[in-house]
């Protein structure tokens, strides 16, 4: 939900200062296992933009290197993130969520098992950035810079058409399936992630989750199609909203769980273009909110933020149907031996977290369609003050986040999804 | 041909009356029962108005429905014009409801579901306290016909005729619009409602009612029920880009009867009533206002399905059969908010005692029946709008044979039974509720 920067602006964050020759070239020695490599060049590129954000700060790393006796160089290209912690407020909230250390460890241990795995079933592809090295020292991660091969972010004010979404899901299903493989073969080595967005540890999101819920029930009491008595509805459910959320996030014993990416949006995927501008690939990043709990987190969450509104609302039912083919021939293929749910049971299980696809429809979504600011501005999400509130004020005036609420507030109402029940 | 033009048509036929005399008089009516008499109607008067001097003058004795109208069993109508002691005369009209006579077939087939004694401890022993408990919050809604006799020796039920107060059957062709839906679910919803209360008081009275159309004693329903799924699946075979539609329905046959049952079976956690079991058009009759053609009242007729379990058992029957096309394809969720409204509202004014489930978590609980909607719209749908009427009866709907294939094949050439299968199928698909595995 916190976006990068953006490219073109002129003060960026300085690379890290650690970050030299000496120890990259230590790196790679080690990596390579190869002791007489040299590093022959070295091009280091902040960026990342300056802004008011908590934000990973990225750097592009490219280097010229000779492996002992080679007479020609390779090269090759990586990322280096680290988090730039220029505010308390924010860092101290985001630290609650222990983002970094979900990271690293997802990049270090989780990834490359969950590549080895899906390296295993009979249509093996690639989900992730390769990890180099994660440096818990420096609470930095190096892996393969995306950008080489071709892969950009998505354009997230446009949103996903069929072919992006089905992708989407199939990527997102063979992770799912694999990290349910991966908890099986390794008892509580996934169970242990249990700081997502919505957790039983921390509740350091909610004045962003309970303002924002505030402002649609402003919006809908200006809104002749809704009125009154949605307005009033989503006042009481402010009240409820994180605890509704974090019970959807609750694994169930009985019900499918896996390692949820907890953050599942446009722009935390990168995708890979052809001639005719059809997407040929995509990858997965950003996993500072992985956590074990039900698919319905991964896929409300996705549905909500990323999919095209006439495909969320029309076509739905198929996509999940989709998804659910390819999770359960990927459990297959991997020999699963745990709960496998039939497309009736997965089904249940949406319905039953499907609290979490209001809490995104009427948060989440605001920050996605929003145009006026590339940033989602943390301190203006989150603060009770004038700046805040105007700012949030501001996503609702948002023609397409209008539209869709007034579409599905409604159907949303039907279920008795407002109902403040307990 | 409507049903009232039919009903037209069988009332210009004339019958046998007698004429009143002196000696008690006691004659046999053309089609109808033979023990349907004077005399015996006489003494169901009698005792109905606790008048042991009133007397019959005249009677005309008619059937009541076509073919194809129902498959229930027999329904005779009776006009009975008779004085009362004090000297005043009236006219009354009844509906008398007995079991098949002299259809070995039906009887057999029909005798494991036991529809006509259960219809009648209905009528003489639930109903009326489930209107005694509406009485108690206040409601007098008529929601079901008063009873003038229930005969358990002749297996019969005689009512007050709702036609002649102006009740009739509404078009079966068309469905129900939205006014008429609406006023339907509130009469079911209270039904639901005091169906629970009337349980919880009297210690689970009602759980005892376990065979509807899918039940765990018999399977004699599954000539009718797979024989149209078979005939639906030869239909949608045939057109271009739905073969595997085909392939996943013809895959399903083997276990069709056993996901039946288990949508009848009771979930535990779940909340149950006592469902009305076949609530479709046909089983409500509607009074329209005369001037604006608008309804204004419903009566719910015809309890010989009633089974304790899943409110989902009359939602999804109903709405799956009884409803216009676009409220069928488009609104079903805001017809069961507004039933859940008014059955929730019930159960509470009644101090129902176990756990009101919220409407998500009812609607889980409907999601977790929702085979018995695809059920509903495949294989029963497609008999209830059926038009070609001549092998419309029983034995086609039950048997086997020949005659009885040919008869569900022509249901499926209904355009309106084909344009549900073809918007409704991909849906049923796309949910898994055609699954093998579900």
């Amino acid at each position: 939900m916190v976006e990068q920067g953006k490219q073109d602006a002129k003060d960026f964050h300085p690379a890290p200062v650690w970050l030299d020759e000496p120890y990259l070239e230590r790196l790679l020695k080690d990596l390579k296992k190869d002791p007489n490599l040299k590093i022959t060049d070295l091009e280091i590129r902040p960026a990342t933009a300056k802004g008011d954000n908590y934000a990973s700060v990225m750097t592009r790393v490219k280097v010229f290197y000779l492996k002992s006796g080679a007479k020609n160089p390779e090269i090759e290209y990586y990322i280096v993130k680290t988090t730039y912690e220029n505010d308390a407020f924010s860092s101290g909230i985001f630290s609650q969520y222990q983002v970094s250390t979900t990271e690293m460890r997802m990049y270090e241990k989780i990834l490359p098992q969950l590549t080895s795995l899906i390296g295993k079933t009979r249509q093996p592809e690639k989900l992730f950035a390769k990890t180099l090295h994660v440096d818990y020292e420096h609470e930095a991660i190096i892996f393969e810079d995306l950008a080489v091969p071709g892969y950009v972010l998505a354009d997230r004010l446009i949103g996903f058409d069929l072919e992006h979404t089905r992708l989407g899901l199939r990527k997102l299903a063979k992770m799912h399936a694999a990290a349910a493989v991966l908890n099986e073969r390794q008892p509580g080595v996934l169970t242990q992630f249990d700081h997502g967005i919505f957790n039983r540890h921390t509740q350091g999101f909610a004045p962003f989750f309970v303002n924002m819920v505030g402002v649609a029930s402003n919006f809908a009491k200006e809104c002749p199609e809704l009125g009154e008595p949605y307005a009033k509805k989503l006042k009481e459910l402010q009240k409820r909203v994180m605890e509704y959320s974090e019970r959807v996030y609750d694994p169930q014993p009985g019900e499918f769980n896996t390692l949820v990416h907890g953050d599942y949006w446009v722009n935390n995927v990168m995708l890979r273009y052809g001639e005719q501008k059809e997407p040929l690939d995509m990858t997965l990043i950003d996993f500072q909110f992985c956590s074990w709990s039900s698919p319905a987190v991964d896929l409300h969450y996705f549905f909500n933020t990323s999919v095209q509104s006439a495909i969320r609302f029309e076509q739905q039912d198929a996509l999940i149907q989709y998804y659910h083919s390819v999770l359960v021939e990927t459990l297959k293929d991997l020999n699963f031996g745990g709960y496998t749910p039939t497309l009736r049971q997965l089904i249940l299980q949406l319905e039953k977290g499907r609290f979490f696809a209001v809490t995104v429809a009427l948060v989440c979504q605001a920050i996605l369609t929003n145009d006026q600011t590339a940033d989602a501005d943390f301190h203006a999400l989150m603060k009770d003050d004038e700046r805040g509130r105007n700012f949030r004020k501001l996503l609702y005036t948002n023609k397409r986040l209008q539209d869709n609420l007034k579409y599905e507030l409604p159907r949303f109402d039907r279920s008795g999804l407002l109902d403040v029940t307990d | 041909m409507s049903v009232s033009d039919l009903i037209g048509a069988l009332d210009a036929i004339p019958k046998l009356t007698a004429p009143s005399s002196a000696t008690e008089p006691s004659s046999v009516f053309l089609d109808a029962p033979e023990w349907l008499t004077e005399e015996y109607l006489q003494d169901a008067l009698r005792k109905y108005y606790k008048d042991q001097r009133l007397r019959i003058n005249w009677v005309k004795v008619n059937p009541a429905l076509g073919k194809g109208e129902n498959y229930g069993g027999v329904l005779t109508r009776v006009k009975a014009q008779f004085t009362s002691s004090d000297g005043t005369s009236q006219l009354g009209h009844y509906i008398v409801k007995s079991t098949f006579e002299g259809n070995e077939f039906a009887q057999n087939t029909m005798e494991p579901y036991d529809i006509f004694n259960r219809e009648m401890t209905i009528y003489e022993q639930v109903l009326p306290k489930q209107k005694s408990l509406l009485r108690e919050i206040g409601d007098a809604e008529q929601i079901f016909a008063e009873t003038m006799a229930v005969d358990l020796d002749n297996s019969a039920l005689i009512f007050e005729d709702l036609n002649a107060r102006g009740f009739v059957m509404p078009d079966r062709l068309v469905g129900l619009d939205l006014k008429l839906a609406r006023i339907v679910l509130r009469k079911l919803a209270k039904m639901h409602a005091t169906s629970a209360v009337l349980n919880e008081r009297e210690e689970h009275s009602l759980e005892g009612y376990d065979r509807g159309f899918f039940n765990r004693y018999t399977e004699n329903y599954a000539p009718a029920f797979i024989g149209m799924f078979e005939a639906a699946t030869r239909r949608v075979a045939q057109w271009p880009g739905y073969e595997k539609y085909a392939e996943k329905m013809e895959a399903l046959v083997p276990i069709y009867m056993e996901l039946g049952k288990r949508i009848f079976d009771i979930t535990p956690g779940q909340i149950n009533v006592l469902a009305h079991g076949d609530l479709w058009t046909n089983n409500v009759l509607v009074k329209y206002d005369k001037e604006t053609g608008e309804p204004e009242d419903v009566i719910i007729i015809d309890f010989q399905y009633t089974a304790w379990g899943s409110p989902a058992l009359d939602l999804f029957y109903f709405l799956n059969t009884s409803l216009e096309f676009d409220l069928h394809q488009n609104h079903q969720e805001q017809l069961i908010a507004y039933y859940f409204d008014i059955f929730s509202n019930t159960l509470r004014k009644l101090q129902y005692q176990a756990p009101v489930p919220s409407l998500h978590q009812f609607h889980q609980q409907l999601h977790t029946k929702k085979f018995y909607a695809a059920h509903t719209s495949i294989s029963v749908f497609p008999i209830q709008r059926n038009v070609e009427t001549a092998d419309a009866d029983f034995n086609a709907l039950m048997e086997n044979n020949q005659r009885a294939i040919n008869f569900k094949n022509a249901c499926y050439t209904n355009p309106i039974s084909q344009r549900i299968l073809r918007e409704l199928l991909p849906g049923f698909v796309a949910e898994g509720l055609l699954d093998v595995d579900q």
